[in-house]
């Protein structure tokens, strides 16, 4: 049995699971001591179906408390970034287009040395161990003891950053220090971004991940846990502590992955309904559309592997107002048990109006019993104009398509929708992310760039796919069930037809299997 | 005259990025580089065609090579600045304004670099109109004038000068040279005066970027229609509107690029339609049905359409909505000569040139 939990910004979802079966579920809202809200979650649902904790084969955890963190600007750690590629690469210092703010809190001092690559692997300039020591001993004299190591082409060879990562090391053995190499694709000052946001988060990782394996010992689960990515597949939490960037868009992978499973789509568009805001996004063969551009985390430029997502300002704690309609941006957020008319509050919010209209029960009814019929309906109609709005932004083509509704705020609208063929709100709807987290595998990816003037085109495509199948490994999942599932092969542009970016995706199960 | 400040260099990449749409790269890290160079020299001036004075020495700048390596080996900035320095000296006289190869995608900005680091005007045109993949492929070689001397300096601070008999000799010997210089590289090229050039220069084609961009940005401001936009601004004729579902490559012996081809599944008024777009690094012919509706030199660009964010070959992958645009080459582009240069057969297809202007379309027997 696996349980899954989702700790999203509003609300935190688990489900216990047997196999394909939903054996318990539970929603909560999200508490500022993250690992405090899951652990609650979890006891609950041990509680509920009395299961010998010793039965527990996993525990799933997805979160966005870790790009909350970017996003809010605390907890954040300073970083010392290393770049190797003198002389090139000086015309764009790391740090180069960063928010002020986040700047100021995390930069700990870039250093640019020599090293890097070129595409076809040879040296830009070799790597100088002097120049490296000299820069980990003005590390250590900061005090700083997160690193960040870019180097030019690291994604043909990953050698120098490895290098310069063990002589920093050695002079500093507490550092924490993230490889570009290691998460980030092609594109060195966004790759470098990643890396650096990654190295800030290191420490908050290892505290909550470490805090909340202890937190499940305590409840006598002794399974392994794993932390949900990007792409709505899972790592293994000793992983998980050293890649934490990894985490950033599985809210939303995960509320995709949860509707592909519960509601047999595969090929659809998911609209995942909060308390703030909704996300909408498309199934494509049962899993996330990735963005095929550079993404912004927290005002920074990085080119993470992110699903294609667009958000809009709707969710149960909405804020509305009848007389002029106007419904959002702001929302009561988190307060919505304590501020919307229906929980004895007095605001109105979007969950009132779909009380009032009948279209769902909760809290007490009497309490928007005197909101004019009237103009009721006229912002149910506003909600539902929002939502299809949104599903034809997204849609891929004016075909009909299945629609399915997940979150707890898809009970504000009426599942009919102008344009769709389908409108589907399955059962569990409201905890979707948690069976995404449930349900997932372990993956890995990799990005890699081939000159064919030195390797082979076969035996370049058969490296890459080892790389991606060990990464998946490396993430915790088990070595004979791990598979290619993506293969991406296109030629740089402008250079003449024989060097190859490779971008390779791999899935396996879980080492316990389920 | 007039001057590029930090607004209108904004514009003038994110106008660059649009028509990169149709190949040339993103000048996201070039715009960076651009609004650095303006902050620390002055903002650039930049001289009207029909002002540069008839004994200026004229050059084009820019970079060659791969837009992905760009974004991997960052510039140094003194290559920018050394392409010029080594040029008078082989010519043994000042060079008096620079201009733009081409006005698309990465070299669309980094003459601005160029002129802001050397304190030099910028002129508001360009050589090509739009990207090409060769720098034999410009207005400048269907005038006659030949590329070199030219020079070309890497990121580690290699320099070559090139001084050759043709053209078509200059693309071959510098795009080998870039690809062991790591495949990317700064170069200065076509040398001229002032009395050739406006015979010569594709004039306003920076003001036309400038202002493309500009709406663009007016659009996102006021949460218009940033596709409408872009239409209106550029004055294009909508080729397409559809989902990718195939996208092949393949390698052809006796070519240097790869040969792309995807299809793409009509909507709305295209519901039922079929188009193919063959591509190499940029757009170079769109066949819907069986019908070739435009072909290179005419620019074909290629938009999410949700977004309306340009998407260049390289990024095209099956499943994106897009829509298709084509915008017309410049005039000279359409005679014999300048078809000899930059046609569809040119580029290995075996077509003739296909006007978006002309409305009659050819069938094509595949």
């Amino acid at each position: 049995m696996r349980i899954g939990i989702h700790a999203g910004d509003t609300n935190t979802h688990g489900v216990l699971m047997k196999g394909t079966a939903i054996l318990a579920d539970v929603q909560l809202t999200t508490t500022t001591d993250i690992v405090d809200g899951i652990t609650k979650a979890v006891s609950i649902i041990l509680i509920k179906t009395n299961v010998d904790p010793a039965e527990i084969s996993a525990v799933t955890v997805g979160t966005s408390y870790f790009s909350k963190a970017i996003e809010e600007r605390r907890n954040l750690t300073p970083v010392a970034v290393v770049r190797l590629g003198l002389p090139a690469t000086q015309a764009i210092p790391p740090f180069t287009d960063w928010p002020a703010d986040l700047q100021e809190m995390i930069n700990g001092h870039a250093y640019m040395a020599h090293g890097g690559y070129e595409f076809d692997g040879r040296a830009i300039s070799q790597l100088q161990p002097p120049e490296i020591q000299e820069i980990a001993n003005r590390i250590r004299d900061r005090g700083i003891q997160a690193v960040a190591i870019s180097s030019v082409f690291s994604l043909v060879n990953p050698s120098m950053e490895e290098e310069a990562a063990h002589i920093i090391q050695e002079s500093i053995p507490e550092a924490v220090i993230t490889l570009s190499h290691e998460i980030g694709r092609m594109g060195l000052l966004e790759r470098e971004n990643a890396a650096i946001m990654n190295a800030c988060l290191c420490e908050l990782a290892k505290n909550v991940i470490q805090t909340l394996q202890q937190a499940l010992a305590n409840l006598r689960i002794h399974a392994p846990l794993y932390l949900s990515q990007n792409d709505g597949t899972l790592m293994a939490a000793n992983y998980a502590e050293r890649y934490p960037v990894l985490t950033f868009a599985s809210t939303s992978s995960n509320a995709k992955c949860g509707a592909a499973f519960l509601s047999g789509a595969r090929e659809a568009v998911v609209i995942d309904m909060g308390g703030k805001t909704s996300n909408i996004g498309v199934l494509v063969s049962g899993f996330p559309h990735e963005s095929i551009f550079a993404v912004y985390l927290g005002g920074v430029r990085v080119n993470l592997r992110m699903p294609d997502v667009f958000t809009f300002n709707l969710g149960t704690g909405s804020l509305v107002s009848l007389d002029p309609l106007r419904i959002g941006p702001e929302s009561v957020g988190q307060e919505l048990t304590k501020r919307s008319l229906i929980f004895g509050g007095s605001d109105l919010t979007a969950i009132d109006i779909a009380v009032a209209a009948g279209i769902t029960d909760m809290g007490q009814r009497s309490a928007v019993a005197g909101l004019s019929p009237r103009k009721v309906d006229r912002a149910m109609r506003e909600m539902q104009r929002m939502v299809e709005q949104a599903v034809n932004q997204m849609k891929v083509n004016s075909a009909p398509l299945v629609v399915v509704l997940v979150g707890s705020g898809s009970i504000l609208i009426r599942p009919r929708l102008a344009g769709a063929l389908d409108v589907i709100r399955p059962d569990y709807f409201a905890v979707a992310r948690a069976v995404g987290a449930a349900i997932g595998r372990v993956g890995g990816e990799t990005d890699r760039v081939y000159s064919l003037s030195r390797i082979s085109r076969e035996t370049a495509l058969q490296e890459a796919r080892e790389s991606a199948c060990a990464k998946a490994a490396a993430a915790g999942a088990n070595p004979s069930t791990i598979q290619v599932v993506d293969e991406q092969v296109t030629p740089l542009n402008y250079l003449r037809g024989n060097v190859l970016r490779v971008r390779i995706r791999s899935i396996g199960d879980l080492e316990q299997g389920i | 005259m007039i001057e590029l400040d930090k607004r209108q260099v904004h514009d003038l990449a994110l106008g660059a990025k649009i028509m990169g749409g149709g190949g040339g790269g993103d000048p996201y890290l070039v715009e960076l580089m651009a609004q650095e160079a303006i902050r620390t020299s002055g903002p650039v001036h930049v001289w009207a065609v029909e002002e540069v004075p008839d004994d200026a020495l004229v050059v084009a700048v820019g970079m060659m090579g791969g837009t992905t390596v760009l974004a991997e080996r960052l510039p140094s900035n003194r290559e920018i600045v050394r392409v010029i320095s080594t040029l008078e000296r082989y010519l043994d006289h000042p060079i008096t304004a620079l201009i733009s190869i081409e006005m698309a995608g990465v070299n669309g900005v980094i003459p601005v670099i160029s002129a802001a680091r050397l304190a030099l005007p910028l002129i508001d045109g360009d050589l090509m109109g739009r990207a090409f993949p060769g720098i034999h492929m410009t207005l400048a070689a269907l005038a006659g004038l030949r590329a070199t001397p030219m020079v070309i300096v890497d990121a580690r601070g290699s320099q070559v000068i090139l001084d050759t008999a043709d053209n078509l000799t200059t693309e071959i010997l510098a795009r080998s040279i870039v690809m062991d210089m790591g495949g990317a590289a700064q170069f200065a090229l076509y040398p001229m005066q002032g009395k050739q050039l406006c015979h010569i220069a594709l004039s306003g084609s920076m003001s036309q970027i400038i202002h493309i961009g500009r709406s663009l940005h007016e659009a996102q401001d006021n949460s218009q229609d940033p596709i409408l936009a872009i239409q209106r601004a550029t004055q294009g004729r909508e080729l397409f509107r559809g989902k990718v579902t195939d996208v092949q490559r393949h390698w052809q012996i006796g070519h240097d690029y790869v040969f792309g081809d995807a299809s793409v599944e009509g909507e709305g008024v295209y519901m039922g339609q079929e188009m193919t777009l063959k591509f190499q690094n940029e757009y170079l012919l769109a066949v819907v049905g069986r019908h070739l509706v435009t072909s290179v030199p005419d620019n074909i660009v290629v938009l999410e359409a949700r977004t309306a964010n340009p998407i260049p070959p390289e990024f095209l992958i099956s499943g994106v909505d897009l829509v298709a645009f084509g915008l017309p080459c410049a005039p000279r582009w359409r005679t014999p000569e300048g078809l000899s240069i930059v046609g569809p057969r040119t580029f290995g297809y075996d077509v003739d040139y296909r006007s978006i202007t002309v409305s009659r379309e050819i069938r094509m027997d595949s």
